[in-house]
């Protein structure tokens, strides 16, 4: 590798690092059935927290998915209401379950705090 | 019955990103005097305003740059109009600090700043009643008693101590937070408590008994670094790669500085000011400690705060490097009672925080606007 080779890769240069969960673009989402629950979270599992360098249902965060007439709501939590990263991580989560949902459906994605009784800590750490 | 979720919808009532911008640009240039100020005290003639008393040099970073973007985070968390009326205060604290503002308008602004930081902080542990959330109302607390203690005119020094519980309260407070993936024992949290509880017992003592008050902080501040290496879970991402490593190399180097600050502080028998002691401890928390973690969510907190993307990228490694080297330059000066060395850490230090910032811009720059903070697993 040439010194500007290295100068660049070093620097970042060339093509930006691809994204996980680039955000959804405006394409029609005509003929796509409801996803399974499964499937959502497997698409939530595309958001990730970059500190504990894992997603959000591999870290607990997902608390529950419920599927009603009009689309689908999401319950997560976040380590903390003082953490300015929360919005970020809701509108990732909702272009991430969007992507998959059919037009015209609703996502919802909401912000619990530590309901009692609710399971928290990493499950692959613990395992 | 579930606790209230985060307000919904609550884009309505929350400040705009383009209008967050001005209360950054406000704390960078509090840093950016600051810097100079700092520099001034060490001996070398650096462009500066013609007011700037080289005095504000703690003023200026404690409550001009770090109150500014502790409380810019906050407000952004709490997603509410009012809570920004807190970095406003703080970054006009320091911007009158820097340009030599009447009487006490920068004190009393600083005070502002640390009376809606606090009342922010009580609203979030409201929220979620939790030890952490707790700890970063403590540490919201010592700052407005240090506020307070600057506007009653009292020493800056007896203020620092309470400064000093700020910073290290709302990093622990941070940490404590993040160890819910790996939670510590009972015993290891009520140590947590203990310790937090030691470094405002310090501070408080501090102000009949200064020496005998930073002892007592120095030896809270060696404890809490032992446990941060103990229960943080940077122990456990340090061995990811690409931002995740970053930011544990950050933290847990940062936490050998604090460790560091303190047995300095215990072996010199609490801080002196105007003493190679008070000067090595002090920017082994503020630069080694604080810095650090700064350095590390940098590219988590702009994409959250500015809704910029920071794209990890390696080069980042370069002004951490260049941070720690200069501490042990400045350590070392003080340590041999070096001026020239002590004046020549100081100036590395400045340029660590230069190239820190200008990496952070031109990843900023290559990221674009709206792609969320870097890749963890980005190559290295």
């Amino acid at each position: 590798m040439s010194i500007i080779g290295a100068l660049k890769r070093l620097l970042g240069g060339g093509a930006p690092p691809p994204r996980e969960a680039a955000p959804a673009a405006s394409a029609p989402q005509t003929d796509k059935p409801m996803p399974t629950e499964d499937e959502v979270r497997d698409a939530l599992m595309t958001v990730m927290d970059p500190e504990a360098g894992m997603n959000i249902v591999d870290l607990g965060l997902v608390y529950g998915v419920e599927f009603k007439a009009d689309g689908v709501y999401v319950e997560i939590t976040m380590t903390s209401p003082a953490c300015p990263a929360t919005g970020q991580v809701v509108d990732e989560a909702r272009a991430a379950i969007q992507r998959i949902m059919p037009r015209d459906a609703r996502v919802a994605v909401d912000v619990v705090w530590d309901p009692p009784g609710r399971r928290t800590g990493c499950r692959r750490w613990r395992a | 019955m579930t606790p209230p979720a985060a307000p919904q919808g609550h884009a309505a009532v929350d400040l705009p990103v383009a209008a967050r911008v001005p209360l950054l640009v406000l704390g960078f240039l509090s840093l950016a005097a600051g810097v100079a100020a700092g520099l001034v005290r060490l001996g070398w003639d650096v462009p500066r305003p013609a007011a700037l008393d080289p005095a504000a040099h703690g003023p200026l970073m404690i409550v001009g740059f770090f109150g500014t973007v502790i409380s810019l985070e906050r407000a952004v968390a709490l997603a509410r109009r009012w809570a920004y009326l807190g970095p406003l205060a703080a970054g006009l604290a320091g911007v009158g600090a820097a340009f030599g503002a009447p009487g006490t308008a920068a004190a009393s602004a600083a005070t502002l700043a640390g009376a809606v930081l606090a009342a922010g902080s009580l609203v979030v542990l409201a929220r979620q009643p939790a030890l952490h959330m707790a700890c970063l109302a403590l540490g919201a607390g010592c700052w407005l008693v240090g506020n307070v203690l600057w506007l009653a005119g009292q020493p800056v020094a007896l203020a620092v101590p309470w400064w000093t519980g700020f910073l290290v309260l709302t990093i622990a407070g941070e940490r404590l937070e993040l160890t819910r993936f790996l939670p510590p024992a009972p015993r290891a949290r009520a140590l947590f408590l203990a310790i937090v509880a030691t470094v405002i017992g310090g501070a408080a003592l501090a102000l009949p008994a200064p020496e005998a008050g930073t002892l007592v902080l120095g030896t809270a501040l060696l404890a809490l670094a032992a446990w941060l290496l103990k229960q943080d879970i940077a122990r456990r991402t340090v061995r990811q790669r690409g931002l995740t490593r970053f930011i544990a190399v950050c933290l847990l180097s940062g936490y050998f500085w604090l460790g560091l600050a303190g047995a300095i502080i215990v072996a010199a028998g609490g801080l002196v000011p105007g003493t190679a002691s008070y000067d090595a401890a002090l920017h082994a928390v503020m630069l080694g400690f604080v810095f650090s973690m700064v350095f590390g969510h940098a590219p988590v907190i702009f994409p959250a705060v500015l809704k910029v993307a920071v794209p990890y990228t390696p080069a980042f490694y370069g002004a951490l490097a260049v941070l720690h080297a200069s501490l042990v330059v400045r350590l070392a000066g003080d340590l041999a009672a070096s001026y020239a060395w002590r004046a020549a850490g100081g100036m590395l230090n400045a340029l660590a925080l230069a190239l820190f910032i200008a990496g952070t811009a031109i990843a900023v720059a290559r990221g674009g606007r709206g792609r969320g903070a870097g890749t963890p697993s980005a190559p290295e």
